[in-house]
């Protein structure tokens, strides 16, 4: 009987070691000011441009945290919040609850639109006789030899039989225009898909790195993003013109970035709006998800390109008027094929 | 010092083999369960999200315990397979967190009989860990898990009698020492470690300051006919500290099942018609 007291406090300690286990959450509780350290700290910790963009994060604190108090309610918890996000400076970081999404749009806002949807499909694509293929519209452009190309998301997917096909298509033209404007990005292994299609060898087309620490400034080396150029695609060689604007963000940043490289290759439009940072996601507390740039990634020279591309051609559209039928961009990068 | 214990625990593992020149054809007691869990749990994954998540667990295992053929019975060997579907909450239940955990132990035991007849297998083990947790957050939608340890292992038996009818009181603990682990470092994204390819420091040399994992089960087998109907409670708790990230998931569950007593004949498994050898 002895034994079996001993037998019993044995399982009894056993289960006490195991149930030592209790998660806590860090000290962030669900109130107005537990939500407002959680962002403050998640960004604080992970985001990655603060000293590229020269922002001191403890004086944002400063500026906002005495705005917040526990009675205050969601929405002007979450305007608050805005705000201070807003002070990154950077599309890709966004805070979204249930009733609102906050986000700083101002890299495309502030500029001309250079784009307008309805010439482009009315008097260039000639709808509805053009093809669509993996989120790509095309088509050889009228009384021109030139193919025309309008991708307006990365998030698209496009398979290399896509691309093929399109390539195939095109085989007579001495020229192909890549139209992007207005592609917000998407999934940068559609980039590289796209690209590979363009290059003979495999291309360096930039540099990524990640935070080894919360610390502001500890990175890891640069590590160099390879786009292999594969050997059973069907490749173009000839002109290729690239049309960007604002507009262009993100996974679409970086598509400018890399065809850049390529000497057929010519950047015509506006600059791009930037964002090269790879973003990440986080939940707050109360279930409200911040997303902000994790891993910056550089062009092939090591530079960053979080704040857009300069094209190689600057052209802006006149302000769109309800008779207008042509787009100045397109003509541009027709003029610089055919010359 | 942790490489001695490597050593230990690699010689204990490896003893099968060393002591075959002993091996009889004598019977072979085994004793096999199969069994669904169900129960809650807690989790926190820092590299998917800052907060912690409590929801509902549950699982399936199946555990089959062999007695040596050599030196009467006084070794063992243990296999437990089991598998965990945790779906977890936040406080406001407004977002979740899924976690599909697989994990695979080894123990190899020496039994000791106690006079009052509780018998007592202590040794080592190994014990795998893999799955993944999911939030569905953009870029860092999932992170995946995996651990393999050499560690301790004990369990304990008694056979209680109330009238003439035998319960069957078991206790398991696995605590895994040393081994090696799988944690991002604190920023990099799986599209750069997987598509790109940079994977360094992403495995770890694992001892319980930075990958803590303790599992006991505490289960009681009521004979019904020839089988035994088996309930219990287990309870689990898994811990990473590692590139500044943290992840904890803990659980404890209630078991319920069936268990198997049968011996092995040369090299047939044969379910017992009597209670004639048993493990316990």
């Amino acid at each position: 009987m002895h034994h079996l007291k001993k037998n019993i406090t044995y399982i009894c300690i056993s289960l006490l070691i195991c149930l030592q286990g209790c998660i806590s959450n860090d000290g962030f509780d669900d109130s107005a000011t537990g939500n407002f350290d959680a962002l403050w700290s998640i960004i604080d910790e992970r985001y990655c441009f603060f000293e590229y963009k020269n922002i001191d994060w403890n004086n944002i604190y400063s500026k906002y945290r005495p705005l917040v108090n526990d009675n205050m309610n969601d929405y002007d918890l979450f305007r608050v919040m805005a705000d201070m996000l807003s002070e990154l400076k950077d599309g890709h970081v966004n805070l979204t609850s249930n009733f609102d999404q906050a986000r700083y749009w101002k890299w495309y806002e502030d500029y001309p639109d250079n784009f307008n949807a309805d010439i482009v499909d009315r008097y260039y694509l000639k709808e509805p006789h053009y093809k669509i293929a993996g989120g790509m519209k095309y088509r050889i452009l009228e009384n021109e030899s030139i193919g025309y190309i309008y991708y307006g998301s990365f998030s698209s997917t496009i398979s290399n039989a896509n691309i093929d096909q399109i390539l195939y298509y095109f085989k007579e033209c001495k020229g192909i225009i890549l139209d992007i404007r207005n592609n917000g990005g998407g999934a940068l292994d559609n980039v590289e898909r796209i690209v590979s299609h363009f290059i003979s060898n495999d291309i360096v087309s930039g540099y990524i790195q990640h935070k080894l620490s919360p610390a502001h400034n500890h990175f890891s080396d640069p590590y160099p993003v390879t786009i292999k150029a594969g050997d059973s695609n069907i490749k173009y060689f000839g002109k290729i013109a690239v049309l960007t604007n604002r507009k262009c963000y993100s996974a679409a940043n970086d598509f400018v970035s890399t065809m850049k490289l390529l000497p057929n290759v010519k950047i015509i439009g506006d600059k791009t709006g930037g964002g090269s940072g790879l973003p990440f996601s986080s939940k707050l507390p109360n279930g409200w998800t911040v997303r902000f740039s994790s891993s910056p990634v550089s062009n092939a020279n090591k530079e960053n390109i979080e704040f857009g591309i300069d094209p190689d051609i600057k052209v802006d559209l006149e302000p769109i008027t309800a008779t207008a039928t042509t787009d100045a961009i397109i003509d541009k990068a027709i003029e610089w094929i055919n010359n | 010092m942790t490489l001695r214990i490597l050593i230990i625990l690699t010689l204990t593992l490896l003893l099968p083999s060393s002591l075959k020149a002993e091996e009889s054809k004598g019977v072979r007691p085994v004793m096999a369960s199969y069994y669904l869990k169900t129960g809650g749990g807690q989790i926190i994954d820092t590299y998917l999200s800052i907060i912690p998540y409590k929801g509902f667990e549950i699982g399936a295992g199946f555990e089959n315990i062999r007695a040596s053929r050599f030196r009467e019975h006084k070794w063992a060997t243990r296999h437990l397979l089991e598998t965990e579907f945790l779906r977890a909450l936040n406080s406001r239940k407004n977002s979740q967190m899924l976690s599909y955990m697989f994990n695979y132990e080894f123990d190899y035991l020496r039994r000791y009989t106690l006079p009052c007849g509780l018998r007592l297998f202590v040794g080592g083990n190994l014990v795998a860990d893999a799955g993944t947790t999911y939030t569905g957050l953009g870029n860092n939608p999932a992170a995946a898990k995996a651990t393999i340890d050499l560690g301790i292992a004990a369990m304990a038996m008694y056979r209680l009698q109330i009238k003439n009818y035998p319960i069957t009181i078991k206790d398991n603990l696995s605590f895994p020492l040393i081994g090696a682990f799988m944690c991002p470092q604190f920023g990099a994204s799986y599209y750069e470690m997987f598509y790109l390819g940079n994977r360094e420091g992403l495995v770890h040399f694992g001892y319980p300051g930075n990958n803590l994992y303790i599992s006991n089960m505490l289960t009681l087998d009521f004979p019904v006919k020839r089988r035994s109907i088996r309930i219990g409670y287990e309870c689990k708790f898994r811990s990473m500290h590692q590139n500044h990230l943290v992840y904890k998931n803990f659980a404890h569950e209630f078991i319920f099942g069936v268990a198997i007593n049968k011996v092995i004949v040369g090299a047939k498994e044969k379910q017992l018609k009597q209670e004639i050898i048993t493990l316990y």
